[in-house]
């Protein structure tokens, strides 16, 4: 048998000794702990919230599920509650630019109070305007001056009617105008007697007429001058009302706002513009003119809208309920929740817009704090990417539409002045796209100069295993779940350390220990317990594989129903069990896999049968070649390679990727060679380097218990069992049944570190060393080999001597001038022909 | 006392005058001057309101001015027109048919206005002197409608030559109406108690009928046991026939008080009648000059 040992029940497994625990149940922990293992990454946020400089925006990278969020949020608002609140942000109208809308900042409460102010100021306007110019003095003044017109006007025609009348002349009023017509006893002259009259009084007549006609002209002319006069002084009446009236309105205003310069300057524009539009609060909507009417003049002239929507106050950012700086987790980064949007109502079939439907985005309600974004959505949102970077980079927000920024709109539409933007931006996500980013787009080193990266795993000693329990106790509090004894936690912490795949470490992945946590208390509430045990918790993680694994049953099945053939028993050359992991969703299981291998006569080729159909990947290509490179150093060195062996993965449909399964298809290819039978109750994983030594592989658990599992079902046989790297055996943490049959002795477990090891034990006869004659000890795989390839190298030169005999364009010959055959058009896993040598030594041998 | 009894009797006679239980003057017929002004169509609108209230036929009159005629006929003729003040030769025969035109356009809207309230209507032009013309038609009829002047503007105008004709001279009584007046606001009128002031009431009452609007009875007395009686009788008459009725005391005997008053009053229809010397003569043209409303003076 093997001198190799296979390993025992206590190396199979670490288990947590609830005596560790001082507590009796996690209700007895009262210290919240929320992120465990993260140090790292903790001390780069910190790092990332202290310095000032521009472009320390940070970027969290690890998987989801780490806890990276609650972490970051935490540390974040705990520093956020000792800064200063930010300002409140209003927009304003702009009374010299209705396109460009103004920011203001206004301190946190008081953008609101002005808001408040400005709405009860209009409703004040809309009151005490309308009575001031309802007044009877302001009435009685404003007809004094357009009766001064009217008298002016009529007086004029009155003293030019006197004129004429004096001259016998009647100023007459006709359908168009007026005109002059001489009179004989009240009526206008007849043709007939005006005709009758003397030539000379005629002409004098006429001429009368004439001038009066002039006169009348003049007259008329002065007419407009003189009603836009009256228009003037009606409306410096007006101004002078709306002074008097507004003045105190604003005094009081501009006392609650002395100590901000900009609001009172924007309270000064507002007041002027009151006062140069004060009929809009005279002449109420509705009140000569139907809605739509006004509606359609106001479009016509682009004057105001009767809701006297230019004195609102749009406040986009109230921050009068933080205590702090603020603290924001935008869920959807789209470009507009991001940067904010400019909303359009319709009106009458048109789409219109006005400063008070600019929304805030998320750079608005953090300014001043933090933003926090999932790096993967704010990517896979159109344009938001970019709108942040700019933003970021301009230091300011500017709210503009997507149409806009591209051009791709032309309609007039808003340009709200820009904000100034402090703020900490920090991106979560995972690696990858951490590391895309820095790749391929300049700007983002420039942005997110602070790395926080999240471990996966955390150290398993100790102290951090009872901190694993304040972190057990702090979930189950967070989610009200029932507490857990000492004896759950300490199954729970061995379920993290199987889920790190190190019986040394612990996950870090906290979404899946919470969701154990939440499916031990299901089940201790369905048992009807007060206390999660750790029967619960075994319940947990049973259910969990079982709601998982119905293809791994199937699978099992058809090895059980011999549709895949596997065998767990007998010896067989050139064939071996490999073992392999399968991911479906969040479960990995193990199953083996049939790896055969053959070998004859040829020019020292190892076919990948995987490679050759395009099913293998590019890792198990490099471990195939790795596995030739061994085997043509160690025997081609001195001796011919005159075989062609293949490898292939039986019943394998899909495609077969790592190098996992190296070191088995070399096991494989050494039993074809030697001639050897392998043992079929064992399995192997392992990958395996040029010097042969075997490496450490993933899923070490997964795929033994997916050996054990057929074996169990066809019967253990005490002779079955798994070989391992020796490097993994740190990774065990095997299920309970398995480390039942290793301890009764029906299931082996062998740490492997060499390939020669590994033989021994599958074939139980010794690799043999390669004694100071570069000959191996007669009986051993070595030996073996050595003796095939030489009997392979004899035939191969005699069936291809009658070629040397026929002359020229031989294959031989070609090789021997240093040139490949024309046919070699084979796969790079070929071993290098060592061909050159041959003539040295064989003929040599054979003499 | 005998001054009382001849009063008493005085009114008794004046109310046979009228139906004195509906409080209806005997309107059948009402004559609406026609100028195609914007005034004279609010006389028109308010004749055909009455007119729908009180069943009567509307008689549209439209008079081509033989001033204007002749004027046209001259050989120097021009007008300056408005407000361009641009000088326009005139001619008879362009004056003719400017006048026909009008003419036409006065009857579409007579008829118009008819047949809205449904009330008979006809239609006649004549030519000739325009305030003996419309003076000599209101004799045919119950009540002359006609506008304050042919000036078509909104603002305060002075009250039109044949307007002014009218109100004075006509024997019947008179509604000088007036554009941008609103007849549903309240309708005010002046009772002395006098048989014109019984008719003027009742005429109040059915103005205030048709444009279903409030009434304001100014009583028009110096001394309070009059102005009782009076009040206590006009609000006897009026009481059945309108919903609400204000009554108010007026003791001065001044035209420009009562216009002032009245202006303040109501911004509706003013209702004038009685034998007050407030009402009469050049004291009547003054209270007609000042008043901004329409009016109506009864006989």
């Amino acid at each position: 048998m093997t001198s190799i040992a296979s390993l025992k029940p206590d190396q199979l497994y670490q288990h947590t000794d609830p005596s560790l625990f001082s507590f009796e149940t996690t209700a007895d922990l009262e210290e919240t702990v929320q992120v465990l293992g993260q140090e790292r990454a903790i001390e780069a946020i910190r790092f990332g919230i202290g310095i000032q400089q521009e472009g320390y925006n940070m970027y969290a990278l690890g998987p989801h599920g780490l806890g990276k969020y609650t972490a970051i949020r935490k540390i974040i608002e705990g520093q956020a509650e000792q800064e200063t609140v930010p300002p409140d942000l209003i927009y304003v109208h702009n009374f010299e630019q209705s396109h460009k809308p103004s920011a203001l900042q206004l301190p946190a409460g008081r953008g609101a109070k002005l808001r408040d102010d400005m709405k009860e100021l209009v409703e004040e306007l809309q009151a005490v305007l309308p009575a001031a110019f309802e007044s009877e003095e302001y009435h009685a003044q404003r007809q004094a001056v357009e009766e001064e017109l009217r008298e002016r006007q009529e007086s004029a025609f009155e003293q030019l009617r006197e004129q004429a009348q004096g001259e016998g002349i009647a100023l007459v009023q006709t359908p168009n105008g007026l005109a002059f017509a001489p009179m004989r006893e009240g009526e206008v002259i007849q043709p007939k007697e005006f005709l009758a009259l003397p030539e000379e009084e005629q002409k004098a007549v006429q001429a009368q007429i004439e001038d009066l006609q002039e006169e009348l002209q003049r007259i008329m002319r002065q007419v407009p001058q003189w009603q836009k006069e009256v228009r003037s002084q009606v409306k410096s009446l007006q101004r002078e009302v709306a002074v008097f009236t507004v003045t105190p309105l604003f005094e009081e205003l501009r006392e609650q706002y002395e100590d901000l310069p900009e609001v009172l300057e924007y309270l000064e524009a507002v007041q002027e513009h009151i006062i140069e539009n004060v009929e809009a609060f005279i002449e109420q909507p509705g009140e000569n003119e139907n809605p739509l009417m006004q509606m359609m003049r106001n479009r016509q002239t682009g004057s105001r809208t009767p809701s006297f929507t230019e004195y609102q106050v749009n406040l986009l950012v109230d921050n009068s309920e933080l205590e702090g700086a603020p603290v924001v987790y935008l869920e959807l980064p789209t470009y507009q929740n991001l940067i904010g949007r400019i909303e359009h109502i319709s009106q009458m079939g048109a789409l219109i817009t006005n400063f008070t439907l600019i929304k805030p985005g998320g750079l608005h309600e953090a300014n001043g704090g933090y933003l926090l974004l999932d790096a993967r959505k704010l990517l896979v949102q159109p344009f938001a990417y970019e709108g942040l970077k700019r933003a970021l980079q301009a230091n300011k927000i500017t709210i503009e539409t997507l149409g806009q920024v591209y051009s791709m709109v032309s309609t007039v539409s808003l340009e709200p002045e820009p904000i100034p933007l402090d703020i900490k931006v920090v991106l979560l996500g995972e690696r990858l796209l951490y590391y895309l980013l820095y790749q391929h787009d300049p700007e983002f080193g420039e942005l997110f100069k602070v790395m926080a990266d999240f471990e996966n795993e955390m150290v398993r000693s100790e102290d951090n295993s009872q901190a694993y329990a304040r972190l057990i106790a702090s979930m189950a509090r967070r989610e009200e779940l029932r507490p857990f004894d000492r004896e759950a936690v300490a199954r729970v912490i061995e379920y993290s350390a199987r889920q790190a795949s190190d019986k040394e470490r612990l996950t870090t992945h906290t979404q899946t220990v919470a969701d154990l946590l939440r499916e031990a208390n299901y089940w201790a509430r369905a048992a009807e317990r007060d206390v999660v045990m750790e029967a619960d918790v075994e319940k947990a993680v049973e259910a969990q594989i079982y709601r998982s694994n119905r293809l791994q049953e199937q699978m099992q099945e058809s090895i059980l129903r011999e549709t895949v053939l596997i065998d767990t028993t007998g010896e067989v050359i050139g064939q071996i069990n490999g073992l392999a992991v399968l991911h479906i969703g969040n479960y990995a299981f193990g199953r083996p896999n049939r790896i055969t291998a053959t070998v004859s006569i040829g020019r020292g080729e190892v076919i990948d049968i995987e490679r050759r159909v395009d099913l293998g990947g590019p890792i198990h290509s490099k471990g195939v070649l790795i596995l030739s490179s061994f085997l043509a150093a160690r025997f081609v060195e001195e001796r011919p390679f005159s075989l062609s062996a293949s490898i292939v993965f039986e019943q394998s449909y899909a495609g077969v990727e790592g190098d996992s399964a190296s070191s088995t298809e070399l096991y494989a290819l050494l039993s074809a060679m030697a001639e050897v039978p392998i043992r079929q109750g064992l399995a192997v994983t392992g990958s395996v380097n040029q010097r042969g030594q075997v490496q450490a592989i993933g899923g070490v658990n997964q795929k033994i218990e997916g050996f054990f599992d057929i074996c169990v079902k066809r019967g253990l046989t005490g002779e079955q069992g798994v070989l391992i790297p020796v490097s993994n055996v740190k990774n065990l943490m095997l299920r309970e049944d398995v480390r039942n049959a290793v301890e009764a002795g029906e299931f082996h477990i062998y740490p492997v570190a060499h390939v020669d090891e590994g033989i021994e034990i599958l074939t139980g006869i010794p690799a043999g060393e390669e004694e100071e004659d570069g000959q191996y000890p007669e009986g051993t795989i070595n030996a073996r080999i050595v003796n095939r390839l030489e009997r392979l190298a004899k035939m191969r030169r005699k069936f291809s001597r009658p070629s040397v005999e026929a002359g020229e364009g031989s294959e031989e010959d070609d090789r021997e001038n240093g040139e490949r055959p024309a046919e070699d058009d084979g796969p790079p896993d070929e071993i290098p022909d060592p061909v050159p040598p041959i003539p040295d030594r064989v003929p040599e041998e054979e003499k | 006392m005998a001054e009382q009894e001849v009063q008493a009797e005085h009114e008794v006679g004046a109310e046979q005058e009228l139906r004195e239980e509906t409080m209806e003057l005997a309107i059948q017929q009402i004559l609406v001057a026609l100028d195609n002004s914007t005034h004279s169509l609010a006389a028109l609108h308010a004749a055909a309101r009455l007119a729908a209230t009180v069943h009567a036929k509307l008689l549209g009159l439209f008079v081509e001015d033989i001033n204007l005629l002749r004027l046209a006929s001259l050989p120097f003729a021009r007008e300056v027109r408005w407000p361009t003040a641009r000088e326009e030769k005139l001619d008879r025969e362009q004056m003719e048919h400017d006048l026909r035109l009008r003419a036409s356009q006065a009857r579409r809207a007579l008829a118009y206005a008819a047949d809205q309230v449904e009330a008979e209507w006809s239609f006649r032009v004549v030519r000739g002197v325009v305030s003996k013309e419309v003076l000599e038609a209101a004799l045919e009829a119950d009540l002359l409608s006609l506008g304050r002047a042919s000036r078509s503007e909104r603002s305060h105008v002075p009250l039109g030559s044949t307007a002014r004709a009218a109100a004075v001279q006509a024997p019947r009584p008179v509604l000088v109406a007036r554009v941008g007046a609103d007849l549903q606001q309240p309708i005010a009128v002046t009772y002395d108690g006098s048989p014109t002031g019984s008719r003027a009431l009742a005429a109040a009452v059915q103005m205030a009928r048709a444009n279903e609007s409030n009434l304001l009875i100014l009583i028009v007395a110096r001394d309070a046991e009059t102005i009782t009686r009076l009040a206590a009788r006009a609000q006897r008459l009026v009481q059945p026939h309108v919903s609400h009725t204000e009554i108010r005391a007026f003791r001065h005997d001044d035209e420009y008080v009562l216009a002032q008053t009245l202006q303040q009053e109501t911004c509706g229809a003013v209702i004038l009648g009685g034998e007050s010397q407030i009402l009469q003569g050049a004291a009547l043209q003054t209270l007609l000059d000042e008043l901004d409303c329409p009016v109506m003076v009864v006989r």
